[in-house]
């Protein structure tokens, strides 16, 4: 018999603090290891309560996610999650019906947390992040292009994400920060602040190890990611905006790479 | 009416920046993201309902130093191109 319980939650994403506020206690207690590089102590932004239920629904197939936004209330909907977040109210509620409610709540949580960046003035990036000297390093490509695993072989740097990371002008410089993830969770140092972006890579998977700068253009086109699920929070053109003053200030490069972790020398050597 | 007096416009549903001279030029709709070199990204910038075909060409031809035939030719096919992907209109639709 699951135990029905209040138990809270604050985390910090991007700056955003969040109230979460579960109705089990099993599953607060699976995610608490998870979000304790981002807990806070500051009061919240923003107020969700989790309702974790039994069983799947069957509304929907189970790739679908559907999102949509419209009189400053977001919804989320999957097989296995509902959600929104009311951004007048600063409250919202997820409930989870899944066989996997601690992955499945990772996610829903994830996809809010995209939403508020984006409301808020950033971009988000599906890319994975280290931090070396205080600086990040953002790699970028499409699945199967390599970014958790150049995260697995940078053992000498801290995790931000391997797979979303935030983005904002702060202090007339972009800095990254990270959007947690489900995966994170095998890392053993991650981290939960802002950090000056080093340089953003695309990643080529190569039987070399070299850096080549990507001319600004290209780049922008490059890293530009078309929002989904954003209608009616941000144009198209305001959104490829922050990506172009972006582009302008970090420095953007092509890494080719082989699996191991030499690839660190190329860059080392590029960016110092 | 000839195809040099038609005043084209870049379509509403595109987004571009210029950085460095090229343009970036994104249509949401069909997912497509694009870079034009320096010569198609001014026609780009130029596509903005005032300036006639003939027009564009005759910029063209004295920014970028080439014979008036050369950009004709060069203009009215990207002009072309941009239509068939639906990236402009033009004035006598």
């Amino acid at each position: 018999m699951v135990e029905k319980h209040s138990s809270k939650l604050k985390i910090e994403v991007g700056k955003t603090p969040i109230l979460i506020e579960l109705n089990d206690l099993g599953v607060f207690n699976s995610i608490r290891d998870f979000y304790r590089p981002f807990e806070t102590k500051k009061g919240p932004l923003y107020r969700i309560k989790v309702d974790i239920k039994n069983g799947l629904t069957r509304s929907l197939n189970l790739r679908d996610i559907s999102l949509s936004y419209s009189d400053n209330i977001y919804k989320i909907e999957s097989q296995e999650f509902k959600g929104f977040l009311d951004f007048k109210k600063n409250s919202g509620r997820i409930t989870v019906h899944s066989l996997w409610p601690k992955e499945t709540l990772i996610n829903a949580l994830k996809n809010i947390c995209i939403f508020s960046i984006i409301n808020r003035g950033g971009i988000v990036l599906h890319a994975s992040g280290v931090v070396k000297k205080n600086k990040a390093y953002i790699f970028s490509g499409p699945s199967g292009s390599g970014k958790s695993t150049i995260a697995r072989l940078s053992t000498t740097c801290s995790l931000l994400s391997e797979e979303s990371i935030g983005i904002k002008p702060i202090n007339r410089t972009f800095r990254a920060f990270a959007v947690p993830y489900k995966g994170d969770g095998e890392f053993p140092r991650r981290l939960n602040h802002y950090f000056e972006i080093a340089g953003l890579f695309r990643l080529v998977k190569d039987e070399s190890n070299y850096v080549k700068v990507i001319p600004k253009p290209q780049a922008l086109a490059d890293f530009f990611i078309l929002p989904y699920g954003f209608k009616n929070l941000i144009t198209f053109s305001d959104y490829l905006n922050r990506y172009y003053r972006l582009i302008e200030k970090v420095s953007c490069f092509e890494l080719h790479f082989l699996p191991h972790s030499s690839f660190w020398r190329s860059i080392d050597e590029h960016i110092n | 009416m000839s195809i040099l007096t038609n005043h084209p416009k870049r379509s509403p549903g595109t987004a571009s920046r210029i950085i460095e001279n090229e343009a970036v030029v994104v249509i949401p709709e069909i997912g497509l993201v694009r870079t034009l070199n320096e010569a198609a990204s001014r026609i780009w910038q130029l596509l903005d309902g005032q300036n006639s075909i003939e027009d564009i060409i005759n910029i063209i031809s004295s920014e970028f130093n080439v014979s008036r035939e050369e950009a004709r030719g060069d203009t009215i096919d990207f002009i072309r191109e941009l239509k068939e992907k639906e990236m402009v209109t033009l004035s006598d639709e």
